[in-house]
Order: structure tokens, then sequence, then C-alpha cells
């Protein structure tokens, strides 16, 4: 990891647009608690338009099953040996996210936390900004 | 992002981290305080390096600016992301010691008056050069002598609570848009709300800061002498404020070398033997003030090295005398700055985009 090589270098300024809500879940070929956690949360994120990463270890068994069965989600491979961290690292080259989330096979979607930033994201949407600006300028 | 809410939400924010992100983010993660406890966000402030994927082993949530805006607008961003009741902010460039977390947590939870923490560095700064030695061992030290109750606050290795972090207005991005005094002006806005700051020592954490003499020098004068000079100024507190940097014996030395350097032009324009007598005792006096300081650096590093460590002090006090006199200045011609009608307009409706317009600082007052 740290070579600098794939990730995207320059970004640029999306003033006026949402941010952009990435997941990355990381496993190591539990193919039951992988498609029980994505299971749990894709609609979810569907709606609320998150993008969603699987990273996995190379010829992990539940890589294809993965993306075959939710086809919403981005199955990316790293190292037969990756660690955790390093499929973290691989998924993080992955997503375009503004704000990017980490989650292990094993651990839940705080969905509250998500449906409130996604709010937030609306509020602040370029509709609600036209709104915003009209008050600015006041009564014409 | 586990589902259940930690106690604590860890903030780094970091611009080219590079290897030293991973080594803090290592350290964080070494923390006895347990995992379900604590959540880590990081804000990457527009690195080009490989910042985002070092960040993305480690962290819990990692929010990306695409331009860059400095340490307070990316702290405030990382906090809008957080969960925690209690907010902890560390320096990309300082590796928390196992027991740090734990202790800011106890600390907090015993105390309900107290609304904010922070530590010091340790003894022992990791970049080997002699001028990086001496500034980490200099805020090791000015930190261990003010310990107890603080008029500031440090987000180098500190943690508050998050209803005063709010209350307080979070840091001014709007006026602090590179690492200056963001956490300075933070802590009198909490103090100033009523609120207690403690420092304590035992929160340590190890700096991997490098420091060369340009960068000594400049930070000193421009990203804290000089705005630390018009904040008090503008709140009316220079003589008063005794934290820190701003002790008394600090605020004597400061003069005294200032003297010293008067009567030295003095006694080499005039030839004056009481003009050089004069010299020689400020010299004297002011080294006698510092002793404690030099006795210190002896203790850690030998007789060498403190003798060595003389000039690059009485240079720093230099350099803070000046920084005091442009700030004065500056406060007393210029004014202090304001936002522009925009920003301030977007801020008062509340309107945000992504990135967020940085706030205004009536906005949050």
């Amino acid at each position: 990891m740290g070579d600098g090589g794939g990730h995207r270098a320059t970004r640029i300024p999306r003033r006026g647009a949402l941010p952009l809500v990435s997941l990355v879940i990381v496993g190591r070929g539990d193919w039951q608690l992988a498609h029980s956690r994505v299971a749990s949360i894709v609609d979810e994120c569907v709606r609320l338009r998150v993008e969603i990463v699987l990273a996995r270890p190379a010829a992990s068994p539940d890589a294809d099953m993965l993306a075959r069965t939710f086809p919403a989600a981005t199955v990316v491979e790293a190292a037969p040996d990756a660690s955790l961290g390093e499929l973290r690292a691989v998924g993080m080259r992955e997503v375009s996210g503004d704000v990017v989330m980490f989650l292990n096979d094993s651990d839940a979607l705080d969905t509250a936390w998500l449906a409130a930033l996604t709010r937030q994201a609306e509020r602040e949407s370029p509709a609600s900004s036209e709104v915003a600006a009209s008050q600015l300028a006041g009564p014409r | 992002m586990n589902a259940q809410s930690p106690i604590i939400s860890i903030i780094v924010p970091v611009h080219q981290g590079g290897t030293v992100l991973r080594a803090s983010l290592a350290a964080i993660a070494a923390s006895d305080l347990p995992r379900e406890l604590w959540e880590l966000i990081v804000v990457d402030d527009a690195s080009t390096d490989d910042t985002v994927i070092i960040a993305a082993e480690y962290a819990d949530c990692l929010v990306r600016l695409p331009t860059r805006h400095g340490p307070a607008y990316a702290r405030n961003r990382g906090v809008e992301m957080s969960r925690g009741s209690l907010l902890a902010f560390f320096d990309a460039r300082v590796c928390p010691h196992p027991d740090a977390l734990r202790r800011m947590v106890e600390l907090l939870d015993a105390q309900p008056d107290v609304s904010a923490v922070f530590g010091a560095y340790d003894t022992k700064p990791a970049a080997r050069g002699f001028v990086s030695q001496y500034r980490n061992l200099l805020h090791h030290y000015v930190h261990h002598r003010s310990a107890g109750e603080a008029e500031t606050f440090w987000a180098g290795c500190g943690a508050i609570r998050r209803d005063v972090f709010m209350a307080a207005g979070m840091y001014d991005e709007w006026k602090y848009t590179r690492a200056q005094i963001e956490d300075v002006e933070l802590g009198h806005r909490v103090r100033t709300l009523g609120n207690r700051i403690l420092l304590e020592p035992a929160i340590q954490c190890t700096s991997m800061r490098r420091w060369r003499l340009r960068d000594v020098i400049r930070s000193d004068f421009k990203d804290r002498g000089v705005p630390w000079t018009r904040l008090l100024m503008q709140m009316r507190a220079m003589a008063r404020t005794t934290t820190l940097n701003l002790a008394t014996v600090e605020k004597l030395n400061t003069v005294l070398v200032w003297v010293a350097a008067g009567l030295l032009a003095v006694a080499a324009v005039t030839r004056s033997a009481i003009a050089g007598w004069a010299t020689a005792g400020a010299i004297l006096f002011l080294l006698a003030s510092s002793a404690p300081f030099y006795s210190f650096l002896r203790r850690e590093r030998g007789i060498a090295f403190a003798l060595g460590a003389i000039p690059l002090h009485l240079l720093y006090y230099l350099n803070n005398g000046l920084a005091v006199a442009y700030g004065w200045l500056a406060h007393h011609t210029v004014g202090e700055p304001t936002p522009d009608a925009l920003t301030q307009a977007f801020a008062e409706v509340g309107m945000q985009v992504w990135p967020p317009v940085r706030r205004g600082r009536t906005a949050h007052r």
C-alpha cells in the first residue's frame, strides 16, 4: 500500500452539488456473513444513493457470488493474503465519495447516521441553495 | 462506522500526511480504550499524495475535501460527521500514547465541570535534528510548566465535550484558513462562555514534527505571534492573559531580550562601557530567568545541547517581540478582518453546499 498508484490524485471542486457518500465493506471470504451484511443495507444504500464497494481477497469464494447477488455493489479484489487494512485501501481506490465509510462484514451500519447525513445533504442540495439565494437577494 | 454510537469521536485533519500519518493512525489504533467506544474520522484536506489510501486502512469514516481550506475547516467537517458526545482532536503529526484517549475520557467523565482537556508532547520527539529537538522539547516544557487550569485549547492532542464545542461555535474556519491559532482562539471562546479547560500533562503524545530554523521563525511570527497578539488586542486581554507562552516570565524575557539588543546597539555605536555592562547584565538576567528551561534541557539531552539551545532561545524571544509589535501595529492600523459580504450572507441564512461555505464569524457567536 501507499505506492500512490491508482487513486484519484486531483479532484475537482463540486460546489453546489451533493456530497457523494461511499461505503467500503471488507471481509475475508465468509459468504454467509458478507451476504447478510450487504443484504441488510443494500436497499437503504440504493435509496440514499450511497455507493457500495465490496473489497475481497483475490479468489475469495464469495466475491463472484456477491457480485451476482448485489449488482448495485462494485466488487474489487486485492491480493489473496491482503489484510483487512489492505482490503480497505483497495476499496478506497475504487470509490468516488466525498464521505467514505468503512465497515467489516461483522459490523452493523448505523443507518440512522447515514439517513441523517443524507437529509443534511438534501437540505444543502442545489434546489435548497436556490431558495436560500432568493432569501439573500431579498424582495425585487 | 459501527451501529453502536461511540463515546468519543477522534478527528484527525491531514494534508499530505505521507508516512507520518500512518504512524499517527497506528498509534491511535493502539489505544487502550476499547475499540467500540471510539470512532476515527480522518479529514483529508485536498492531499495529492497517498494520504487517503493510508487513512482508509484505519479510519471508520474518511472525509475528502476537494480544495484545501486548512485544519479549522477540516476539523469542523469531521465534527459534522461524528457521533460521539466527546470530541478528540489529534494532529496528524503526533502519536498519542496508548493511554491518552482513555485518560481524556476518564478525566471528562470524572469531572463534569471540566469542558475540555488537552495534553502535552513527551520528551522523545521523533525528528532527530537539533532544531526539531529544541522546538518540540520547548513545547513539552511550556505545557508541563502550565499544567492545570488553561485559558486556551490545543487541537494537537485535546478533547472537548460536543455540546460545548457547538455552543462555542466550532473552530473559526473563516478567519484561520491555515494552521495558526484556531485552537487557541476556540479555547478563549470556550472560556468566555464560563467553561473550564484543563491542561493535563499526563495525557501525552510523541511529536513527529520536523522543524527547520526558518520554519520556526516563520511559524512563530506569522502563524502564532502575530495572530495571537491581534486576538488578545481584540479581546483586550493582552495584559491579563498569562497562559502557556504568555506566562509572566515569558513576557518579561521578551522585553529583556529587546532591551539587551537595544543596549548592545548603543554600546556598539557609542563604545560606551556602561551600555556594554548593562547589555551583559540584561543577558545574564535573561539567562537566569530561563535557567529552569536550560536545566530541563540539560537533564534531557546533556549540557552541550542546553548550551547550544541558548542562541535559539534568544532568537525565539526576539521573534516574539517582533510579532507582538507587528500585531499591535496591525491591530491599530488595519483593524480586524471580517468575512466578505457573500460569505457572511451565506453563513447567516445557514446555507451550505459541498464543500460547505466557510462559516462567517458572526454566524456562530
